[in-house]
């Protein structure tokens, strides 16, 4: 009130002057120290993301940890699941690429069985297989929501550190993006705990409901025909369509690279052949296009690290043998929670594709290749 | 206090309008900002549902999910129409519900 008091007893012209000076005092702080001022400002946004992807890394962590408290009484677990949430894998060198597909694949097999050997030594109380699987993609998860925040945290503190506008700049452009990566990852933990099929399920969906459709009749079920991967073969419009799917109903993706390989060698050896493969899978989808939307192409549908791709190219060209790909759009959330209602009623669209693709591109008694690509958490 | 501010702002000039128009504009501009990552920071928690089918007439049931539940599986739990066994054929989120 003594301030306003003081300003009332100014007169006119000197009021006006001070408050021109003002204008004239901050117009030349923005100019001097207006980076200054940004550079704060997005430290002080930043750091406040950063904060809220620490309490997400908490809470994952936390959730995990309760979930395996289930299933086990060792007093190290907090010591064992930080131990795993902070492994990681080296890929190959690649200055010489010949043969790295192999090496990347051996890596890969080493990093997965060691994975989850050292999950089932958590685990003290008998717990059925699938249960461990999930626990499995929970850790998965926190892993990369772990990995996310501490690849972000340094990069905030090395700007802060060197007072780097630049860095800081970045940062704030694309923290927004990632946060809703880390959103993603924290869902997709009690999708994992309950054991939920995800978007990236539809896959395995579109290959359980093609089996049990009233049109398909079942001939014959390989289970683990190779390694966490099932072949159904079932006769349907009067071909033979061998169905790949990963087992499950426990978070896992199976091979289904070499499970396609090992079909065509097999039907080859046994004097038949495969005339068409047709993959389904997830695709993340662009801003404008509507989630459960279907797209056909050609090539693999396969997403992964690669070998699994590879493995089918190389297959498919070896035989030239035509190759179709059905994907199914999805954001980067729905891919990895709960499906959603719209992309699980996409199914029997998918369905009649695949009949209308079946019926015009093979002859009666073709045998041809259904791989359901994806996630079969939830779907046995 | 109101007799105070409306006596204050008859006599204040346009310049000082206009800095005391931007001084509450540049908290305005802060508050959103803040109220918008608040609201950011919000999860959702998904309504997962579960469909069960009857085996052996057909009938379709949709219950929320329990824990467990899984495609294909057969839950013990019988149809209302017939007896028959209930096997679930569907699982899906619906809408999400905002939580803290």
């Amino acid at each position: 009130m003594l301030v306003i008091n003081l300003i009332l007893q100014i007169g006119g012209d000197e009021y006006n002057l001070i408050i021109q000076s003002l204008y004239l005092l901050l117009f030349l702080i923005l100019i001097f120290f207006g980076q200054r001022i940004q550079f704060h400002i997005a430290l002080i946004e930043v750091g406040g993301l950063i904060k809220q992807l620490n309490v997400m890394r908490t809470m994952a962590r936390k959730d995990t940890l309760h979930e395996i408290k289930k299933y086990s009484e060792r007093k190290d677990l907090e010591l064992e699941v930080d131990r795993l949430i902070n492994s990681f894998m080296i890929q190959p060198e690649s200055l010489d690429p010949a043969g790295i597909v192999r090496k990347l694949e051996h890596i890969l097999n080493l990093r997965e069985n060691k994975f989850l050997n050292d999950i089932k030594k958590l685990i003290t109380k008998k717990t059925l297989e699938y249960k461990i699987r999930n626990i499995g993609n929970m850790l998965e998860a926190t892993l990369a929501l772990n990995t996310l925040y501490k690849v972000l945290e340094h990069y905030y503190l090395l700007a802060k550190k060197t007072g780097n506008f630049y860095l800081v700049a970045q940062l704030q452009m694309l923290v927004p993006l990632l946060f809703n990566e880390a959103k993603a990852y924290l869902h997709a933990v009690t999708a994992f705990k309950f054991g939920t099929p995800i978007g990236d399920s539809i896959g395995p969906l579109v290959a359980y409901n093609l089996i049990h459709d009233k049109a398909s009749y079942l001939i014959d079920i390989k289970k683990d025909y190779v390694k966490d991967t099932d072949v159904y073969t079932i006769k349907r419009n009067n071909r033979i369509l061998h169905v790949v799917k990963a087992q499950g109903p426990g978070g896992n993706v199976g091979k289904p690279g070499e499970a396609i390989k090992r079909l065509i060698e097999n039907r080859k050896n046994d004097g038949s052949e495969i005339k068409l493969v047709i993959m389904i899978d997830a695709a993340l989808k662009l801003e404008g296009e509507k989630s459960g939307s279907v797209a056909e192409g050609v090539g693999a549908a396969i997403g992964g690290i690669g070998v699994e791709k590879f493995k089918i190219e190389e297959e498919v060209t070896k035989y030239n043998i035509p190759i179709i790909a059905l994907v199914i759009k999805e954001s980067f959330l729905e891919a990895i929670t709960t499906i959603k209602k719209d992309i699980a009623d996409s199914i029997k669209n998918i369905i009649s594709r695949i009949d209308h693709i079946i019926l015009s591109e093979s002859k009666e008694n073709d045998e041809i290749i259904i791989a359901g690509v994806g996630n079969s958490i939830g779907v046995l | 206090m109101i007799n105070y501010i409306v006596y204050f702002i008859g006599d204040l000039s346009l310049n000082s309008v206009i800095l005391i128009l931007l001084i509450l504009f540049i908290i305005f501009l802060l508050f959103s900002d803040i109220l918008k990552r608040s609201s950011a920071m919000k999860l959702s928690k998904p309504i997962i549902k579960t469909e069960l089918i009857c085996v052996r007439c057909g009938f379709k049931y949709v219950r929320n999910f329990k824990e467990d539940d899984f495609i294909s599986k057969t839950t013990g739990e019988k149809c209302e129409r017939c007896g028959g066994i209930l096997r679930i054929y569907r699982i899906y989120s619906m809408e999400e519900k905002r939580v803290k």
